[in-house]
């Protein structure tokens, strides 16, 4: 029922770990069925140079976590925030409808991350 | 495929060869209707009697107390309509377990919800294994029905349904087993044992899939749930699947046969997955009890690690297997079966069923602990440290 590239993303997951210098940092949770993401980003010029993250959950928000790590390499800050559901479950090759709260908590965990870098400068 | 471990046989088995066989004839030149009276339905009728003999005989029962299902779920859901049905001027109580499958719940609840009848659903401790004392502590003037599995199909814990048995009996309450993770294992004798229903189903013994059969001992108070034509003798109507009835009679007779070295052969391959989970993965807990407990399963919660992650991540090395929770749409489907046993969420999302089967080796119990192991590992890396951590 997963596509091939969430599949792939659940196999082999790009830009896993923690980032020691960076720029900005957020966890999301979902309380309900315990799916959590912890992303950092690195920022240069308003545009993100590297994203990282930890992550513990279902296979897909572990893949959802995986390609939007490489989707927002070279984004500008306000294109990451317009990031949606939609966006990354594009980017997975589309998720069952049962599984569409991974997206939610990838988003949330980047738009938290902005917040911080914003609120901070 | 050859690379494949399948360890998910309390879902589904194999068909096997000798099944295969048996069933060949009426799904080519052997196609007559059993309740035609030509030369080419006899072949048919006589494929009928001798499964019925050969199943009544596999649990010393007479021939005419079996009738065809089309598996666990029908058999299930007549045993326990017809029985209620049947009994409703005595009384409208029906109890059961917290532990049950679907099949057997779901039933009860319509017939709460629709029907009018009241159900008692007895709690089960973390072994997993009810407690007589408690079915007959909830037993009213007017329970007509006790409906107790035998073997649990999550955590393979075995109930004891021969003494909550003679207390139904003492009470003239007509007692339903589902004996579908059962049969394969223990040995039925309805010569002794004091149940009025039982069901199997085929494909968990290694025959095919829609087909089971339904025990009901004679004098049953019970009515048919599926009406119509006049087949087994106007307890089931419909044509019957003979090739299924034909595959099942074989596959079962041979697992009679066969029990005790294949309960051997399973409890060998079970224990070598247990000691090499345990002594090579940590954080695991053993879910039910392990020493009143069919001899194929496994049920095992891996703490840190989300059962669904496993089960995708198996399949992708190739081992399949079962798990007691899903997340889905963001809210938590744990097992009903492992919330009785009082697994708190976070372990329950956590659990992972393994059942061998007759074709796993050793080599594969060890390979698929070797992905297993490595995948645990992988996971549990990849998880955020704990929040203030």
């Amino acid at each position: 029922v997963f596509s091939e590239k969430l599949l792939e993303h659940f196999q082999a997951p790009l830009n896993e770990g923690e980032m020691p210098d960076a720029d900005a940092e957020a966890e999301a949770e979902n309380p309900v069925c315990g799916d959590r993401l912890r992303l950092w980003l690195k920022i240069r010029d308003g545009r993100i140079v590297e994203a990282t993250w930890k992550a513990a959950g279902c296979a897909p928000a572990i893949a959802a976590a995986s390609v939007t790590s490489e989707l927002l390499r070279g984004m500008t800050l306000d294109e990451a925030r317009a990031l949606d559901n939609d966006g990354i479950e594009e980017a997975l090759g589309g998720l069952p409808a049962r599984k569409t709260h991974v997206a939610a908590l990838t988003v949330s965990a980047v738009r938290g991350a902005i917040d911080t870098y914003e609120n901070r400068q | 495929v050859s690379n494949t471990v399948y360890l998910d046989h309390a879902a589904t088995t194999p068909l096997r060869r000798e099944a295969r066989e048996a069933m060949e004839p009426f799904l080519g030149a052997d196609y007559g209707n059993p309740s035609s009276i030509y030369r080419l339905a006899q072949q048919s009728r006589s494929a009928l009697d001798a499964a019925r003999d050969t199943i009544a005989g596999c649990m010393n029962a007479g021939p005419s107390e079996i009738i065809f299902t089309s598996g666990a779920t029908e058999g299930n859901n007549a045993a326990i309509k017809g029985a209620v049905f049947a009994s409703r001027d005595r009384g409208r109580h029906i109890i059961t377990t917290a532990i049950e499958h679907h099949s057997v719940l779901h039933p009860i609840e319509e017939l709460t919800e629709r029907f009018g009848f009241e159900s008692t659903v007895v709690p089960v401790g973390p072994t997993g294994i009810v407690d007589t004392a408690d079915v007959e502590r909830a037993i009213r003037p007017d329970t007509t029905l006790i409906s107790v599995m035998w073997a649990n199909n999550e955590i393979g814990t075995i109930q004891p349904i021969e003494v909550i048995g003679q207390v139904a009996r003492a009470r003239s309450i007509t007692m339903h087993v589902d004996a579908v993770q059962a049969a394969m294992t223990i040995p039925i004798d309805l010569g002794s044992l004091p149940v009025d229903l039982l069901t199997i189903s085929a494909h968990k013994f290694y025959g095919p899939k829609g087909c089971g059969a339904l025990y009901i001992r004679r004098g049953t108070a019970w009515w048919p749930l599926i009406t119509g034509g006049g087949q087994e003798r106007n307890r089931r109507a419909g044509t019957e699947n003979v090739a299924g009835i034909a595959g099942m009679a074989r596959a079962y007779a041979l697992a009679c046969a066969e029990r005790e070295q294949m309960s051997d052969h399973l409890r060998n391959l079970r224990d070598l997955l247990l000691a090499e989970i345990t002594s090579r993965i940590g954080g695991v807990v053993i879910n039910g009890d392990m020493e009143c407990r069919i001899p194929g399963n496994l049920n095992v919660s891996i703490d840190g690690v989300h059962g669904e992650s496993l089960l995708v991540g198996l399949d992708l090395a190739g081992v399949m297997a079962s798990s007691g929770s899903a997340c889905t749409s963001g809210s938590l489907e744990t097992s009903h079966v492992l919330r009785a046993i009082g697994l708190p969420d976070g372990l329950a999302q956590a659990s992972l069923r393994l059942t061998v089967g007759r074709d796993n080796t050793v080599e594969q119990v060890r390979h698929a602990v070797d992905i297993l192991e490595q995948l645990v590992l992988r996971l549990r890396r990849m998880a955020p440290a704990a929040r203030g951590a």
